[in-house]
C-alpha cells in the first residue's frame, strides 16, 4: 500500500499554496506536521478528492487521483470540523454515511455496531448529533471514517479540543487502527504522532521542509536541546537569548527547556543540561532552523 | 355581467405604469376625471342601479379577500332582493329592464355612468330606508359585496367638472403644497414594499451569530442582551430607513419642481414628515416581529410568516386603494391629491401608525427577553429548563 | 436500488417532510378560503396563480436545506455515492410531490365546480413552481443560506405583482389567465436550467 505524490502544486485562484510536494507514504501511521496555515488541510483535501489537482501526480494504492469513485472507495476522511445533520442519532448518522459509502445492508449493520463498540459510543447510539459533546462527535467522526474499511485513513487535527483523557484514548484508537492501513495524520500537536508514527513530513508555508523517519528528525536535533533552572527574575533575560520550548514554574524557580544557541551566555550557566530531544523539540528545532521565529 | 365598471378597481395596481404627476386642468375638456360622490341621492342611485344589474346577472359579486367570489342567492333571497328593487324604484323589475334597454337603443354609445345617472328612484325612497335595505342585502349575500356600507360610500362616483377639478388642483397646490400629495402616493408604494422586504434583513441579522458560530463567544461577553439586540435592531431599522429616504428624494424634488411650475413652493420638510411618519412604523413592526419569530424559531419561519402576513394585508384592503386604513399594516393611498379623503382618515391613520410602531417595539422587547433566557441557558431547544 | 431508496428516505425523514406537510395544508386551505366555488375561468386562474407558486416554492426549500452546513456537505462529498446523485434524488422527490400536490389542488378546484382547463392549469402550476424553485436554487448557491435564497423568487413574485407583464414579458408569472402557453414553456425550461446550473455550481463548491 502506497501513496505517491509527485510534483504537486496547488493554487487558490492565483495564490499558490502548495509548492512542489513530493511524498511517498507506506503502511502505518504517517505524520504531517506543520503550523496552522502551512497548507496541511489543502494537501489533505486534495488527497480525499475535495480539491482538484492543479499540477502534479497523485496515486493512491496505484489508483490515479482522478479516478474519484475508486479513490473514495479506499479512503476514509475525518475532517477537522466534523459535523452531521443535527437531528440524526449516532446510529442514523453512521447508517446514512454507510449508505453513501455504498455498503450493503448486512455489512452496514454489523460494521456500524462494531465501530460504535470500538469508539465507545454503543450506549450513546441513540443520542442526536446536536446533543453530543465534542469528544463524542470526534469519536463518531472516526467511526464514520472507518465504515468502508478504508485502506487509507486521512485524519485532520484529530485531538484539537479534546480533554487529556479523550486525547489519550483517541491516540490509542488510531494506533490500533493503523495496523494494516495507511493513516495519514495531520496535526500541529507533536504528541499526536509521537507514539505510533514512524515517518513524518513537515510542511512550512506550502513546502515540505522535512520528510523522513522520526528517528532521523530526532537525530538532527541531538545535542541541540537543553534545560536549565534559573530564578524567576532572570527569566526575561533568558527569553531574549534563546528560544524557549517549555517552561515550568516551581516557586521562585523557573525550569526552562530551550533550543541551544552557541552565542548565548546562558549556555555557560552552571546548571545547563543537554537533553534528549522529544519529537516536539525536534520539530521546533527544525522550524527555528528554517528561519521561523 | 361579471363586474360593474363603476366599481372596477384592480386588486394589485400596476406600479410601473403610474407616474406621480400633477397637471393643471384645462378648460373645455370632456373628461376631468372621476371623484367620489357624497351626494346621498347619487349614492342611492348608483347602488340600486348596481343591485339591479347584479340581480339580472348570474350572481352577486363579493370580494371577501379582494378576490372576486360570486355568490348565488337562494330563490327566497332573490325574491327579497327583487322586492327591495321594486320598492326603491316604484317599478317592477321587468319595467326597469325595459327602460334600460330603451335607453341603450336610443343611444348605443351610452356608458354605465350615464345609465346610472338616468336611473330613477321612487320619490319617497328615503336614505334611511336605503341604508336598511342595504344591510338586508349584505346579510343575504355576505360581506365584501358592493352593498356593504363602507363599499357603497366609497365607491360611488361622479364625473368632475372643470370647476371641481380646478378646485382639487388648487387644494393640492395650496394645502398640500404639492409635496404632501406626492408624499402620500410615495408612501403608498413604499408601504407595499416595506411590509415584506425588511424581514430578510432582520432574519439574517438575528441569525448571524449562529452561522459564524460566534454565539458562545459573544453571548458570554458583558454586554446585556438588551444592548446587544438593541444595537442590532437599531442598525437594521436604519439600514432600511436610509435607502427609503434616498429613494424618496426623487419624488420629493419632483414635487418642489412641480410646485414651482405653478408658482407655489413645495415643502421638503412636509414631504419627509409624511415619509418618516408613514413608513417608519411599518419598518419597526416588520423588523420587530421578525426579530421575535427568528429568535423563537428560525429565519425561515419568519420569512414565510411575513410573506403570508403581507399577502393577507394586501388582500384585506380589498379594492379600495385610496384611503383604506383600519388596522392594516399597509395603509393605502394610491392617488395624488384627494386631500378631503386624507383629512377624513387622518385620525384613523395616526392610530394605525402608532399601533404598528408600538407592536413592533413590543415584539422586539419580547425577543430580547427570550434571547436573554436562551443565552442564560434557561431555554433548551425551545423548552424552558 | 436499495441505496437510492435509503438516501431518499433519509431526505424525507430529516429534511423534507415538514415542507410537504406545510404545502399540503396550504393546498387544502387556500381554495376554500378564497372562494373558488363556481368560479369562472379568470377567477380560478387568478386565485390558482397567486398562491400555488408560493406553495411550490415551499416544496423546493428543502432541496438545499441539508447543505446549509458546509462541513457536513464537504464530508458527504468524500463518500463514494455521488453528491450530484443525492441532489438529483432530492429533486426527484420534490418533483413527484409537486406533481401529486398539483393534481390534488386541481381536484379540489374541480370538486368546487370551478371553471378550469385541467391540462393548462396542470402545466402552468408545474412551470411556475419550477421557475420559483430554480430562482431559489441559484440564490442559495451564492449565499449558502435558505433565507437569502428566498429573496430571488419572492422578489420575482413581487415584481410580477406590481410591475406586471409590461416589464417581465415572457417571464411574467401570472400569464395563465391569458392562456399563454409560450410563457409557461419559457418558465418551465428556465426553471429546469437554473436548477441544473445550481447542481453544477454546488458540486464545484470548495
Amino acid at each position: 500500500m502506497q501513496i505517491e505524490i509527485n510534483h504537486l502544486n496547488q493554487y487558490y485562484g492565483k495564490k499558490q499554496v502548495l509548492y512542489d510536494i513530493n511524498l511517498s507514504i507506506s503502511t502505518g501511521m504517517f505524520g504531517l506536521l506543520g503550523r496552522n496555515g502551512a497548507g496541511k488541510t489543502t494537501l489533505l483535501k486534495t488527497l480525499v478528492t475535495l480539491l482538484p489537482t492543479n499540477e502534479g501526480e497523485i496515486r493512491m494504492n496505484g489508483i490515479d487521483i482522478h479516478d474519484q469513485k475508486k479513490i473514495r472507495s479506499i479512503i476514509g476522511f475525518l475532517p477537522q470540523e466534523f459535523s452531521m445533520y443535527g437531528n440524526m442519532t449516532a446510529y442514523q448518522a453512521l447508517d446514512y454515511l454507510a449508505v453513501l459509502s455504498e455498503l450493503d445492508k448486512r455489512t452496514r449493520q454489523t460494521r456500524i455496531n462494531a465501530l460504535l463498540e470500538q469508539v465507545n459510543l454503543t450506549i450513546h447510539k441513540n443520542v442526536k448529533v446536536k446533543a453530543m459533546s465534542s469528544g463524542m462527535k470526534r469519536r463518531l467522526g472516526i467511526a464514520q471514517a472507518l465504515l468502508n474499511d478504508p485502506k487509507i485513513l486521512v485524519v485532520d487535527e484529530p485531538t484539537a479540543g479534546l480533554d487529556p483523557e479523550e486525547r489519550l484514548r483517541f491516540r490509542n484508537l488510531l494506533a490500533e487502527v493503523s495496523e494494516n492501513k495507511i493513516v495519514l495524520l495531520s496535526t500541529h500537536i507533536a504528541g499526536d504522532i509521537e507514539a505510533a508514527a514512524e515517518n513524518v513530513a513537515i510542511l512550512e508555508q506550502g513546502r515540505i521542509i522535512f520528510s523522513d523517519s522520526i528517528e532521523q528528525l530526532l537525530l538532527n536535533a541531538q545535542g541541540k536541546i537543553f534545560s536549565v533552572q534559573v530564578p524567576r527574575t532572570e527569566l526575561n533575560a533568558a527569553k531574549k537569548q534563546v528560544q524557549i520550548i517549555s517552561l515550568q514554574q516551581d516557586g521562585s524557580t523557573s525550569h526552562l527547556r530551550f533550543i541551544g544557541n552557541p552565542a548565548a551566555s546562558i549556555m555557560r550557566h552552571p546548571l545547563v543540561i543537554e537533553e534528549r530531544p522529544t519529537l516536539e523539540d525536534a520539530y521546533l528545532y527544525l522550524l527555528s532552523m528554517k528561519g521561523g521565529d | 355581467m361579471a363586474g360593474c365598471p363603476l366599481h372596477r378597481a384592480f386588486l394589485f395596481t400596476q406600479l410601473g405604469s403610474d407616474f406621480i404627476s400633477l397637471k393643471q386642468p384645462e378648460p373645455g375638456k370632456n373628461d376631468y376625471g372621476i371623484g367620489r360622490a357624497t351626494d346621498k341621492h347619487a349614492i342611492q342611485q348608483q347602488t340600486i342601479f348596481s343591485l339591479l344589474q347584479q340581480y339580472n346577472s348570474k350572481g352577486f359579486n363579493t370580494y371577501p379577500f379582494g378576490f372576486l367570489k360570486t355568490v348565488t342567492p337562494s330563490k327566497s333571497d332573490k325574491a327579497t332582493i327583487k322586492e327591495i328593487l321594486e320598492r326603491a324604484t316604484g317599478k317592477s323589475v321587468a319595467e326597469l329592464n325595459q327602460a334600460q334597454s330603451n335607453l341603450a337603443i336610443e343611444n348605443p354609445q351610452i356608458d354605465q355612468f350615464a345609465l346610472a345617472e338616468k336611473f330613477v328612484l321612487a320619490k319617497d325612497y328615503t336614505y334611511p330606508a336605503f341604508e336598511k335595505d342595504m344591510r338586508k342585502v349584505e346579510e343575504l349575500i355576505g360581506k365584501g359585496s358592493d352593498f356593504s356600507k363602507n363599499v357603497y360610500l366609497n365607491q360611488t362616483r361622479r364625473q368632475l367638472n372643470y370647476e371641481e377639478a380646478t378646485k382639487n388642483f388648487q387644494t393640492t397646490l395650496t394645502k398640500d403644497r404639492v409635496s404632501g400629495a406626492f408624499a402620500r402616493m410615495t408612501c403608498d408604494y413604499l408601504g407595499l414594499v416595506l411590509a415584506l422586504v425588511p424581514v430578510f434583513i432582520a432574519a439574517t441579522v438575528v441569525l448571524r451569530d449562529k452561522r459564524a458560530q460566534s454565539q458562545l463567544v459573544i453571548h458570554s461577553k458583558r454586554i446585556s442582551s438588551f444592548k446587544l439586540y438593541g444595537t442590532r435592531f437599531l442598525a437594521t431599522v436604519l439600514l432600511v430607513l436610509l435607502p427609503v429616504i434616498l429613494f424618496s428624494l426623487l419624488p420629493a424634488i419632483q414635487s418642489v419642481y412641480v410646485a414651482q411650475k405653478y408658482q407655489h413652493t413645495g415643502d421638503l420638510l412636509l414631504f419627509y414628515q409624511y415619509i418618516i411618519g408613514w413608513t417608519l412604523p411599518t419598518i419597526v413592526a416588520v423588523i420587530g416581529i421578525s426579530f421575535l419569530i427568528t429568535t423563537v424559531f428560525n429565519g425561515l419561519v419568519s420569512v414565510i410568516f411575513q410573506l403570508g402576513f403581507w399577502l393577507l394585508s394586501l388582500m384585506s384592503n380589498g379594492r379600495n386603494i385610496v384611503g383604506s386604513v383600519g388596522f392594516n399594516l399597509i395603509p393605502r393611498f394610491n392617488t395624488v391629491g384627494s386631500r378631503e379623503v386624507f383629512e377624513q382618515i387622518f385620525s384613523e391613520l395616526v392610530i394605525n401608525r402608532v399601533f404598528w410602531f408600538a407592536l413592533g417595539l413590543i415584539c422586539f422587547l419580547l425577543s430580547c427577553v427570550i434571547f436573554d433566557r436562551k443565552r442564560k441557558g434557561r431555554m433548551h431547544y425551545g423548552n424552558s429548563r | 436500488m436499495g441505496i437510492l431508496a435509503k438516501v431518499s428516505i433519509a431526505f424525507w425523514r430529516f429534511h423534507f417532510y415538514p415542507a410537504v406537510f406545510t404545502a399540503f395544508l396550504l393546498t387544502l386551505l387556500f381554495p376554500t378560503f378564497f372562494g373558488v366555488e363556481n368560479a369562472p375561468f379568470l377567477q380560478s386562474a387568478e386565485i390558482y396563480e397567486r398562491f400555488f407558486p408560493l406553495i411550490g416554492l415551499i416544496l423546493f426549500i428543502p432541496l438545499y436545506l441539508p447543505d446549509s452546513s458546509e462541513e457536513t456537505t464537504l464530508l458527504i462529498k468524500t463518500k463514494r455515492f455521488s453528491y450530484v446523485g443525492i441532489l438529483f434524488l432530492r429533486f426527484l422527490q420534490i418533483l413527484i410531490t409537486l406533481l401529486l400536490l398539483t393534481c390534488g389542488c386541481l381536484l379540489i378546484f374541480e370538486l368546487s365546480n370551478a371553471t378550469i382547463e385541467l391540462d393548462l392549469f396542470f402545466f402552468s402550476g408545474l412551470a411556475n413552481a419550477l421557475f420559483m424553485g430554480g430562482l431559489y436554487a441559484i440564490g442559495f448557491v451564492f449565499t449558502t443560506q435558505p433565507v437569502a435564497g428566498l429573496i430571488l423568487p419572492l422578489g420575482y413574485y413581487v415584481a410580477s405583482l406590481f410591475a406586471g407583464e409590461k416589464y417581465l414579458k415572457m417571464f411574467y408569472l401570472f400569464a395563465l389567465g391569458e392562456k399563454d402557453v409560450h410563457s409557461k414553456l419559457v418558465l418551465l425550461f428556465s426553471g429546469l436550467l437554473l436548477i441544473a446550473i445550481s447542481f453544477i455550481l454546488m458540486k464545484r463548491k470548495k
